[in-house]
């Protein structure tokens, strides 16, 4: 439970980043929340997919807002790959930029704790 | 038991370090591909960002409903209401407001395309597509049309009106790109990694100066040279004749009611001339300007056609003059047009289309008359042999025995980041740019280079308020030439081949590369307007233009231009015309894709005969016998279902190849330009004439028997291609048209768009289908000005959006959409958007 609490709140928190500020504040909030959590074993896990998760609603509420179907669509004609593979990928990325940035940052973190 | 923590703290540690080392690769990685563009993809951090990235354009597609802010500059408020078709409606108090506002309204549907455009005359299309547009921009920029355009924009005095209006349609497109919602950057620039420039006033000129690239470049010499090279100097004049064989001219001749055909016989084709070829290889090489002939089909006929007709109250239904507008181009998304309705009590209340960009309505309507216009083709533009003092670094060139200086412009062209990419040198003399051609160096006068000013005049011309005023102010009007045609509530309906045309010394002609060192060759001043052709509420009630040779020349002999698209189209929209003496708008709208072509009417019976004389004496062969056969059955209609017209065209490119055979190329110059299908038609009523013969045969052929071997092959193809004759021979599969997108984005673009149109129809097509009609429209001049119109794309340039492509289901169909044309804001009662720009505290 407690898990998916810190799931749910870095995520929002991954997406209000990017939402008013950028992509780059996913790995930036990543590492801050890696270095806070770096006794947790599930740290860098629970990173990615909160990236994962924070870039595919934001997905959705552009979703919502207008004609997705139709972009997908440009996709598939423009990068020869289906519409929803770069959704996916979109994803993945995040999810590559909140764990590496989670994982460097619970290393340094615990290379500086006493063993 | 102490020694396994040290152990244990080894391993940790090490197990650490190895972390750290992955985990810091892993993100160094994703940080890098997220920042730095791999060759042609964009950075993927911004890229896939989808609150800011190419995602968060769905959130664009639709305009908000109702939108309102601040905007610098403005006197008063301006409405903006955009109607169900997404046409914004623009209420101004004044002229600047209206400009602004307009300038606004435009960025926020087409700002990629404003930038494009503007860079493709600018050359600087490196800097925002990198290094594969490096030629473009090159030869942007030895043609000169910015430089041109910005000598045009110096000389509008500062206290000029047109000079403030034209920086406050700017203003306006600077004003949306500043308050721009990063949601609202188009498609375009997240693929290209970009950012929007900021937009000059000058701008609107180097797009008036596209214009006059894609309507008045005309490159005669260079064609005349390459296809005296191969067939010799008189052949070449009669191929590509200063007058069409077939006389339909724009301006009527009184009491004529048929084309007049030019019977003489062809000269026969020469041996190959080699020092024209010499000419003709050196100029292949020095130049890769668009010309018509990338856009002949092997018939000859050149698929680009505009039409416009008009016709006198007391042939419409009505009692009300009706005009219909037809401009055929280069079909892109997002179009090349934009419909707007522009207002200013008292001043101006004008509905249209525009080019983005530009401020103005060339085509459209207001509350007293319409206009539209088709394009001349007159040769304003020549070449000139120029002496100079140094073949590889010239400094001078000589005039009448003395030596003049060379004006050096430099070029610098730039790459994305700023790098330079090329460096090139332009030297001009007092004609214009030059081209340097093996080691010959020609200057070319073009009129797009001259410094005018059709912003201001089209603008006026806008505003008119009678066919008598607008022709009046048009009296100004420089380039591109164009047939204008106008029709007012006062049912008066008027044409005009209006545009500077150049006064030439000698025979007048300016088909051949002149010689640069006598100043006798120099342009001697333009037509006076009364010359140009033209004609006002004429007798037979109706006016009609397709681009043909404007005036015939046993009324007007002197130089006008050559090669004249054939008048097939004349013909056809002539008869039409003629043949009714109720015109309705609805049957003005038929025409403009009337499915009928008059030029089979010289192709087939022939052809059919042949193969009955050839069946009768036992020469024909089954293919041709059944390819006759089946064509019999045709009804000579370009319809979608028909499934013979794919026969005929077939049978018309294999006419053509095999006709032309003189004018295939050698290994040192390409081969000939094929010469127009008017030509074929007249050659047509000489069975028996040298350029039917097949010299790769050792028989000699005749017209007939290359008749029946056309049909044969085009049977056999046709067969080979879509199976026996059948539903997979209907023509709307056939005939289609490819829309690409304007920067050819793939996935952008549409393709296998129906079109009801073939060889010679009103609608013609050829080749990829890569032109057609760009706009369509009919205006019934009643009152209550009355417009309906359509064009292949929608008002929005963002491809998500279903307002980039709404109207190509209609188009296809041949249908048009009624006008909302709203005397006030309050008239729009449910629009599909408002804005409401105020001025700034």
């Amino acid at each position: 439970m407690k898990w998916l609490m810190q799931l749910v709140a870095l995520a929002l928190l991954l997406a209000c980043g990017t939402w008013f500020g950028g992509w780059w504040l996913v790995p930036v909030t990543a590492a801050l929340y890696g270095a806070w959590a770096f006794r947790q074993r599930s740290a860098v896990l629970t990173a990615g997919f909160a990236g994962a998760l924070a870039w595919g609603a934001l997905l959705l509420v552009d979703a919502a807002q207008g004609p997705m179907g139709r972009l997908l669509d440009i996709f598939h004609g423009l990068f020869r790959v289906s519409g929803g593979m770069i959704a996916f990928m979109t994803m993945a990325y995040a999810a590559l930029l909140g764990a590496s940035a989670a994982a460097l940052a619970r290393t340094l973190r615990r290379l500086a704790a006493p063993v | 038991m102490s020694a396994p923590a040290p152990i244990a703290a080894v391993v940790t540690r090490a197990s650490q370090a190895a972390s750290f080392v992955l985990s810091a690769a892993a993100l160094a990685a994703a940080l890098y591909v997220g920042a730095v563009p791999l060759g042609r993809v964009p950075p993927l951090g911004a890229f896939l960002d989808p609150a800011h990235g190419i995602w968060s354009v769905v959130r664009a597609a639709e305009l908000p409903r109702a939108a309102s802010l601040r905007m610098a500059g403005l006197k008063d408020s301006v409405s903006v209401r955009y109607d169900d078709r997404g046409v914004p409606h623009i209420f101004a108090q004044n002229e600047e407001d209206l400009m602004r506002a307009f300038g606004f309204v435009v960025a926020r549907d087409r700002l990629f395309q404003l930038e494009l455009q503007t860079r493709a005359v600018a050359g600087t299309l490196s800097e925002l597509l990198g290094p594969q547009a490096l030629p473009l921009d090159r030869e942007a920029r030895a043609q000169g049309l910015a430089w041109g355009a910005e000598r045009k924009w110096a000389a509008i005095p500062d206290t000029s009106s047109n000079r403030r209006l034209v920086t406050a349609y700017a203003d306006g497109v600077n004003a949306y790109i500043a308050q721009m919602d990063p949601a609202e950057l188009p498609f375009e620039y997240h693929l290209f990694n970009a950012r929007p420039m900021r937009w000059k006033p000058q701008y609107t000129y180097y797009l008036l100066a596209r214009m006059s690239l894609t309507l008045a470049w005309n490159d005669e010499e260079l064609r005349h040279a390459r296809v005296a090279a191969l067939v010799g100097e008189r052949a070449a004049d009669a191929l590509f004749p200063v007058n069409a064989p077939i006389q339909e001219p724009i301006q009527p001749v009184i009491g004529r009611h048929a084309p007049r055909i030019d019977d003489a016989p062809l000269p026969p084709p020469a041996p190959r001339d080699s020092a024209h070829v010499e000419i003709a290889a050196a100029l292949d090489r020095a130049m890769a300007s668009p010309t018509l002939d990338a856009l002949r089909g092997t018939g000859g006929e050149v698929a680009v056609g505009s039409n416009n007709w008009a016709v006198s109250p007391r042939r419409t239904a009505g009692a009300r003059a009706l005009l219909s507008g037809d401009p055929h181009l280069q079909l892109t998304l997002p179009s090349i047009w934009y419909e707007v309705h522009l207002q200013v009590p008292g001043v101006i209340d004008t509905y249209g289309v525009t080019i983005p960009g530009g401020p103005i309505v060339p085509i459209g309507f207001n509350r007293s008359m319409a206009w539209t216009a088709t394009n001349t083709g007159a040769d304003v533009l020549d070449y000139y042999e120029e002496k100079v003092d140094d073949a590889r670094q010239p400094t001078s060139y000589e005039v009448d025995g003395a030596w003049r200086p060379l004006v050096r412009r430099v070029e610098v062209v730039k790459g994305r980041r700023g790098e330079v990419l090329a460096t090139d040198t332009i030297y001009h003399t007092h004609r214009g740019p030059m081209i340097r051609a093996g080691g010959r160096w020609l200057s070319r006068r073009w009129t797009a280079l001259d410094v005018t000013d059709e912003g201001r005049v089209l603008r006026l011309a806008n505003q008119a308020h009678s066919v008598a005023e607008w022709m009046a102010v048009m009296d100004d009007y420089a380039v591109p030439a164009q047939n204008f045609l106008t029709a007012d509530t006062l049912g008066h309906i008027e044409i005009r081949s209006t545009g500077h045309y150049p006064l030439r010394g000698g025979d007048g002609r300016g088909d051949r590369i002149a010689d640069g060192t006598r100043s006798a060759s120099d342009w001697r001043g333009f037509w006076p307007t009364a010359r140009y052709p033209q004609s006002e509420d004429p007798a037979q009630g109706y006016l009609a233009s397709n681009n043909q040779q404007p005036i015939d020349p046993q009324v007007e002999r002197s130089y006008l231009g050559s090669d004249w698209p054939a008048p097939f189209r004349a013909m056809r929209i002539n008869r039409l015309l003629r043949e009714d003496s109720a015109v309705t708008p609805d049957a003005m709208r038929r025409f403009q894709t009337d499915p009928t072509s008059e030029l089979t009417d010289f192709f087939l019976p022939p052809m059919l005969d042949a193969v009955s004389k050839a069946a009768a004496a036992g020469v024909a062969d089954t293919a041709a016998v059944r390819g006759a056969s089946l064509l019999r059955e045709w009804d000579g209609r370009f319809t979608p279902d028909n499934e013979r017209a794919v026969l005929y065209d077939a049978m018309m490119d294999e006419l053509g190849q095999r006709t032309w055979d003189e004018l295939r190329g050698t290994a040192n110059v390409r081969r000939g330009p094929t010469p127009g299908i008017a030509m074929l038609a007249r050659l047509m009523r000489d069975p028996e004439s040298v350029w039917w013969d097949d010299r790769a045969t050792p028989q000699r052929e005749t017209r007939d028997s290359l008749l029946v071997a056309s049909i044969s092959a085009a049977y056999l193809r046709v067969v080979k291609r879509y199976g026996p004759p059948g539903p997979r021979w209907r023509w709307s599969a056939i005939r289609t048209a490819t829309i690409n997108h304007l920067a050819r984005i793939p996935g952008l673009g549409r393709s296998r768009i129906p079109m009801q149109s073939g060889r010679g129809t009103l609608s013609p097509s050829d080749g990829d289908g890569t032109h057609g009609a760009s706009w369509r429209f009919v205006v019934e001049l009643s009152p209550d000005v009355h417009g309906w119109g359509t064009y292949p794309g929608g008002q929005s340039g963002n491809p998500v959006s279903d307002r980039y492509d709404d109207r190509l289901a209609s188009w296809s169909a041949g249908k048009l959409d009624s006008l909302r044309f709203p005397r006030r804001a309050a008239d729009i009662a449910a629009p599909r958007a408002t804005l409401t720009l105020r001025p700034e505290r």
